[in-house]
């Protein structure tokens, strides 16, 4: 039952002023001022908390990428420790051109990136193919002739 | 006549001058201050709007008198519509803080002045 435990009478509602107060330092530690919580706009408070919510997520995301780069670092070098006990030369695993991609479009903007620079890749190639075998299909012509000439 | 809506706020010219109505915590907790509760809205609707009304001016225009606020309120045509409005204004700055009132457009109160 609602009330005060001892005299059992009826506790006086929370007012709208009452859950303002207790609020406020919570969005304060959010960077809200205020001015800004006492006389903005109301919504401005949604906004602080969603921008918050990302504040943590991308910190988040920033410790996580500290961890995956310490625990990539480790296996990269784990050979080499191994190799000191015992024989052989072992090389070090080569540690990440760029950062880890942070988002599902990043990761597949990079992937269709690395696609294209492998199709260029290969057009090169193949075009430095088709030209030595122009060379030597040439060369064999002029062979074949024994002139000599082009 | 006017027929500006944004997000929480009622927006009218009147004679010339432009009216924006909206609750800020502030001016919600001057008017708790003065002794008014939305709690009480169903004992005495008619004092209750009236008051409600007049809170709205706090915000930005204080300076508004009291014959010109109840002028303007004499004014608006649907009463039920123009509570409801209000109170929806009013719960925002409350609803607003609390994580559950998100992801929906319920609080983002749209309103027609007709005067």
């Amino acid at each position: 039952m609602d009330g005060d435990p001892v005299t059992g009478e009826p506790s006086a509602p929370i007012t709208y002023t009452d859950a303002f107060s207790q609020l406020f330092p919570q969005y304060m530690v959010m960077g809200m001022s205020y001015d800004e919580y006492w006389n903005g706009h109301a919504i401005l408070t949604k906004y602080y908390r969603e921008a918050y919510d990302l504040r943590n997520h991308n910190d988040e995301w920033d410790r996580w990428r500290r961890g995956a780069y310490f625990y990539d670092a480790l296996l990269r070098v784990a050979p080499v420790m191994r190799a000191a006990f015992g024989k052989g030369k072992v090389e070090p695993g080569k540690y990440p051109e760029e950062p880890w991609p942070l988002t599902e479009k990043e990761a597949k903007e990079r992937e269709i990136r690395r696609e294209r620079e492998n199709t260029e890749r290969f057009i090169k190639r193949l075009e430095a193919e088709s030209e030595r075998n122009l060379k030597k299909l040439n060369e064999a012509k002029k062979e074949a002739r024994g002139d000599g000439r082009d | 006549m006017a027929d500006i809506k944004k997000v929480n706020q009622i927006n009218f010219d009147y004679n010339g001058k432009h009216y924006c109505l909206e609750y800020t915590r502030e001016t919600v907790k001057q008017m708790e201050a003065m002794g008014f509760s939305l709690n009480d809205i169903g004992d005495k609707p008619a004092t209750r709007i009236e008051q409600l009304w007049a809170g709205a001016f706090l915000a930005n225009c204080r300076k508004t008198s009291q014959t010109i606020v109840k002028e303007l309120f004499d004014k608006m045509n649907d009463k039920e519509a123009l509570l409801k409005t209000l109170t929806e204004m009013y719960n925002n700055t409350l609803s607003y803080l609390l994580p559950d009132a998100e992801d929906d457009d319920e609080g983002n109160v749209e309103w027609t002045a007709t005067l």
